[in-house]
């Protein structure tokens, strides 16, 4: 048994290493399990929803059926448009990314100005590119493309960037045996080794396409599903709403799914996982470390600031709208109001950090939590896991009001509702973290009579670090992104709602303020978790940071 | 979908040349001498804008030489800066929305006014009624906190003690009243109360017009810019708009049916639509427009909405309307 | 310059070869300043405890690494002229199979990377040879360590290279599957006449493989015993025993102070 562990079972180890792909059951008693979790999900969900029956609030399973039935046509239309735009979307979005990334690989020292600024343009947030998308675009599916782009890149250029680097340097020395450069390296070996980070990263850009498109469409977009929900939304249509969450939700796993399968068909054998991100850094030593880091954030700043400055000019978009840096400059620092425009800033700012930091801790604790469950009592993630895929696929949008009327408007429901866009993307890679303690190590402990609970602590834990680091510093924009829109469509507080109400004020130089606090705040905590990582890596998964 | 419609019915007319002109890039324009403009729209396609279908649909606009893209609004879809950066000649606003946006520096101007009466009304239950502003005393209100300066006005329009006023934050939703969480809700009199009567709660609807808070709603605005050099275009738009408006008027059914006809995939039902459509009749038509006509505005009604506007912590002048456009459309 | 005649090796000269990792303070010497000949067509094994450098030493010898100082020359000429001629094959510590092709792609693949013509029937047959016929379809994942250590050995000598250098290709494998790759595999490159250097730890691998033994003392290395082993000796003859006592005598005397540390100047 020990010594056929040791020798053979890498395979099964690899096979469900790299992918944060939830496997689709392969044993009839798996597939017993995914059934009796969707049926047991599907009575809860009709019991929830006769329970409170009379609230506008929640449809059951029934009465979406026949609302969907009574309105297919209606359905189907909207269903193919917004998948149309959607999947335009997603392969511009992933285009870029592996454009990105190629950039990167081929020109190392760009790596860190080029992420940097992938960072921050992912974290900008929609309520304030999409009316600008709409202006560039005028009407049509352009700003709704561009959302769903926006929306996927970033998750796939992180495991593409990491993927193509990740192959054991002796791979790479072989072809040098035989004289062979970095480009036979390149087809040969980083884009093979990259293949599963790609196919990994699209499985998560699937269903962020489809509800990116769906939020594009809030920006004057005459049909789709994002048209529809809003209209359902307003028109106390709670079958047509979730009518339309679930279909939204199914597309979602479904892509979710085929994608998942694909990357099985495509790359069955895998190589070594590596979840933590290249040093920023080749310089040794801590000083140098930290000037060459303050260097390439000033880098990137100026260059930010200079496609900012470029856009707006070259597309003559106007200043009433459109800010430059100079007015946001007089805004907060030169104008007489600056102090009391700095401090409803600051005021939404404390209210949007309450909310979100709680949420984010929360998601990503019980998402470790429950993987550390789902590993302890293995036949339970049958039955879980494909319900936890389907819950994370619901548009926030729909769930958010009923989420508030659970926990109520106040701090909790917001916590929540982050909680909620955080948890499944942990859970998934802190389960497929634990599935990959080494064998042997699992043997060593086996001999020992160690029971689980043991081997989760000493083997599993330190396996799914890389994993759970990966998923944290990926969830940082996620959680801003869910905070701001709670804010904006249900608690009517912190900086979301300061960028909503610009609507109506066309106070754009608060609205750009805030959009500037947001992204640089979600870099900021993508580059603290990204250093507590490393810090914690160094130490348990050394292998990670070379 | 509203280009396409434009276009289909000029083919009719115009046969393969036009074809071959709108292909090539010209468009009827070029065949018709026609200007193509655009109108955006405050919010989704609905009955709301029902008179820009008619004068569409009938060629109010045509006939006078325009060709009219009518662009949605949405939650993400904020009408000035369309307006500003000329994307739409003509946008859908409002007094307060263009105030605030006059104040951050846009060159706007209200060139017509399709709600002379504000849609803001408070909807409660009629177990629980809100029938006039004394009885929002001790009531806890569900509205977005954006919007605590329009209770405060009306608040102090009618001397109801505003501290006595609980404001529950919540999404623009029917749910929380409906769920007991709140007494009543701030919403317009057109949208909320009309989804839920058609699903069979009828709401006590307290329309804030009917108690001092007067303020144009659903205003045509323009850029300085484009009144002073594009005015035949905004003289042709408005022309329509109330042309078609008029017809809007003569036959509710009529406009609905043309509503669901051109919007087959947005969702829309007709009870609640010919509910809406009924609404905000009173909202639009008064015996000014039936003086005047449709869009007009008196001095005496400007005053009463820089009154508003004053309350609302938004002081601004007469100057804000241009009544010369419609002067021209009536003259 | 380099012996033209096929599959025939060349001599393999180390003259003051040294290398040094690193700069100032964290500068680590891996290998000190080593005059060393490898005769044609002979294969030497190096031996020495964990880390003494003698890894390093093979990847000068391939290319891999650039001296500090001192040359590495292969009758005469730079191993990077060798390396285009795909006349250099390489066995590393794991396997290094690439993991999406299957053992037939993996064998292949070396002679596309040496620009040789792709005859399936050449790969098929050298991987009979190494005891892998059936397996030409299977995943290295699907194989056990074995058989992966053979299929990198296959994937060396289907080029028919003139210098073969191995780093501790059976280091991961359990003895008695070692045991049978001794065995088997010397008679596929000593018909080659292949010049070959072995690193080892296994003293017994060493004395049964090579014609001669080069004992390595701990970091930086530095030779500290160089031992011919006879023709046709028997590992359990008395010579052969006291061959294998005197390599591991001269091991445990190069042992020197800190043996442990720097497990990196290795790679």
């Amino acid at each position: 048994m020990i010594r056929a562990r040791g020798d053979m079972p890498r395979s099964r180890a690899m096979a469900g290493a790299v992918t944060l792909a939830v496997r689709l059951p392969r044993l009839s008693r798996e597939g017993a399990q995914a059934v009796g979790g969707a049926l047991a999900a599907l009575v809860l969900w009709e019991l929830a929803a006769r329970g409170l029956a009379g609230s506008y609030l929640l449809a059951g399973p029934v009465d979406v059926a026949r609302y969907l039935q009574a309105n297919s046509g209606l359905m189907g239309r909207a269903l193919a448009i917004t998948l149309e735009n959607a999947a335009l979307g997603f392969v511009a979005g992933n285009l870029a990314a592996v454009a990105l990334a190629l950039v990167v690989v081929l020109i190392p020292r760009s790596q860190p100005v080029v992420a940097g600024f992938a960072l921050v343009v992912f974290c900008l947030p929609l309520v304030a590119t999409g009316p600008i998308l709409r202006v560039l675009y005028g009407p049509g599916p352009g700003p709704q493309i561009t959302l769903a782009a926006l929306a996927v890149y970033y998750t796939t250029f992180i495991p593409l960037m990491v993927g193509l680097r990740a192959a054991p340097a002796s791979w790479f020395d072989l072809m040098r045996v035989y004289g062979r450069g970095a480009w036979t390296a390149f087809v040969q070996v980083r884009v093979m080794a990259a293949l599963p980070y790609l196919l990994a990263g699209l499985q998560i850009a699937a269903p962020a396409a489809f509800l990116g498109a769906m939020v594009g469409e809030f920006t004057g977009a005459e049909r789709g599903m994002g048209v529809l929900a809003l209209r359902a939304m307003r028109g106390l249509d709670v079958e047509a709403t979730w009518a339309l969450a679930t279909v939204a939700a199914v597309v979602a796993m479904l892509a979710y799914g085929a994608l998942g399968w694909v990357a099985r068909a495509l790359a069955p054998a895998r190589p070594e996982v590596l979840l933590a991100p290249p040093p920023a850094t080749a310089l040794s030593g801590r000083a140098g470390r930290a000037l060459r880091g303050a260097g390439v954030a000033a880098l990137t700043l100026v260059l930010m600031l200079a496609l900012w400055w470029g856009v707006m000019e070259a597309f003559g978009l106007s200043r009433f709208f459109a800010k430059r840096p100079d007015d946001l400059w007089a805004f907060l620092v030169s104008a007489p109001t600056a102090a009391e425009n700095r401090a409803i800033l600051w005021e939404a700012s404390a209210q949007t950090l309450t909310y979100v930091l709680p949420g984010y801790l929360a998601g990503l604790g019980l998402g470790a939590v429950l993987a550390m469950v789902l590993v302890l009592a293995p036949g339970l993630a049958g039955a879980v896991l494909p319900v936890a895929v389907a819950l994370r696929s619901v548009p926030i949008v729909t769930t958010a009001p009923l989420i508030v009327l659970a926990l109520g408007r106040g701090a909790a429901g917001t916590i929540t509702i982050v909680a909620v866009m955080i948890f499944f993307p942990a859970l998934v890679a802190c389960l497929q973290g634990l599935r990959q303690a080494p064998g042997q190590v699992l043997d060593v402990m086996a001999t020992y009579g160690a029971g689980r609970l043991t081997r989760l602590i000493h083997a599993r834990l330190p396996a799914m670090l890389p994993a759970f680091f990966a998923a944290a510093r990926m969830s940082v924009p996620a959680a801003v992104l869910a905070v701001t829109v709670a804010e904006w469509l249900a608690t009517g507080t912190g900086l979301g709602n300061l960028m909503a109400l610009t609507a109506s004020t066309s106070n754009y130089n608060l609205l750009w303020s805030a959009v500037v606090l947001v992204a640089l705040g979600s870099a900021a905590g993508y580059a603290l978790v990204g250093a507590v990582e490393r810090r914690v890596l160094a130490r348990v998964a050394p292998e990670q940071l070379r | 979908m509203t280009r396409f419609q434009i276009s289909r019915r000029h083919l009719m007319g115009m046969g393969l040349s036009g074809l071959g002109a709108w292909t090539l890039g010209m468009g009827p324009r070029a065949a018709f001498a026609q200007t193509d403009v655009a109108l955006q729209l405050s919010w989704l396609h609905s009955v709301q804008f029902a008179g820009s279908y008619i004068a569409d649909e009938r060629g109010f606009w045509a006939d006078r030489g325009l060709n009219v893209r009518l662009d949605s609004g949405g939650p993400n879809a904020p009408v000035e800066p369309p307006v500003v950066s000329g994307t739409a000649l003509v946008g859908i606003s409002a007094a307060d929305y263009t105030a605030a946006a006059v104040q951050q520096g846009a060159p706007f101007k209200i060139i017509a006014v399709a709600m002379q009466n504000n849609p803001f009304a408070i909807t409660s239950l009629p177990d629980n009624p809100v029938n006039s502003p004394a009885d929002l005393e001790g009531k806890r209100i569900g509205m977005a906190t954006a919007n605590t300066p329009v209770l405060r006005t009306l608040a102090t329009l009618n001397d109801v003690d505003f501290d006595a006023i609980t404001i529950i934050p919540t999404q623009y939703d029917a749910a929380p009243l409906i769920a007991g969480e709140v007494d009543c809700l701030l919403t317009w009199s057109t949208d909320i109360p009309v989804s839920m009567y058609v699903r069979g709660i009828d709401p006590t609807v307290m329309l804030m017009a009917d108690f001092g808070y007067t303020l144009h709603s659903q205003t045509y605005i323009a850029t300085e810019d484009s009144i002073a050099n594009r005015r035949a275009d905004l003289v042709a738009l408005i022309a329509g708009e109330v042309q078609g408006w008029e017809e809007y008027r003569r036959d509710l059914e009529a406009a609905t049916d043309l509503t669901l006809a051109r919007f087959p995939d947005a969702g829309l039902d007709r009870d609640t639509q010919l509910e809406q459509a009924r609404r905000q009749v009173p909202l639009m038509f008064s015996d000014l427009t039936d003086e005047h006509g449709f869009g007009w505005w008196t001095d005496e009604t400007v005053a009463q909405n820089i009154e508003t506007l004053d309350l609302l912590g938004m002081p601004v002048s007469a100057d804000l309307w241009d009544r010369s456009i419609l002067e021209e459309v009536h003259g | 310059m380099a012996d033209q005649r096929a599959g025939r090796g060349p001599a393999i000269t180390c003259a003051a070869l040294a290398k040094t990792f690193g700069t100032g303070p964290a500068a680590v010497e891996a290998v000190a300043p080593l005059d060393l000949t490898f005769a044609a067509g002979e294969l030497t094994a190096l031996v020495g405890p964990s880390g003494c450098g003698k890894s390093t030493v093979l990847r000068m010898v391939a290319g891999l690494e650039a001296p500090s100082a001192g040359t590495v020359t292969l009758d005469g000429a730079a191993p990077a002229d060798l390396q285009g001629e795909g006349a250099l094959a390489m066995a590393f510590q794991d396997a290094s199979l690439l993991p999406w092709r299957s053992v037939r792609g993996n064998v292949a693949l070396a002679l596309k990377l040496a620009r040789k013509p792709v005859d399936l029937a050449a790969v098929d047959a050298m991987i009979a040879r190494v005891g892998l016929a059936g397996f030409e379809n299977a995943r290295p994942a699907e194989l056990s360590g074995g058989m992966r250590q053979r299929a990198a050995i296959a994937r060396c000598l289907v080029t028919q290279p003139r210098v073969l250098l191995l780093d501790e290709p059976f280091g991961a494998v359990d003895e008695l599957t070692r045991a049978r790759l001794n065995t088997d595999l010397p008679a596929l490159w000593q018909a080659q006449g292949t010049t070959a250097l072995l690193v080892t730890h296994s003293v017994r691998e060493a004395v049964a493989l090579a014609d001669r033994v080069v004992v390595f003392s701990s970091r930086p290395a530095q030779v500290v015993a160089d031992l011919r082993v006879p023709d046709l000796l028997a590992l359990d003859s008395a010579e052969g025993r006291t061959l294998m006592a005197e390599v591991t005598a001269a091991l445990s005397q190069g042992w020197a102070d800190d043996p442990g540390s720097g497990r990196h100047a290795a790679q």
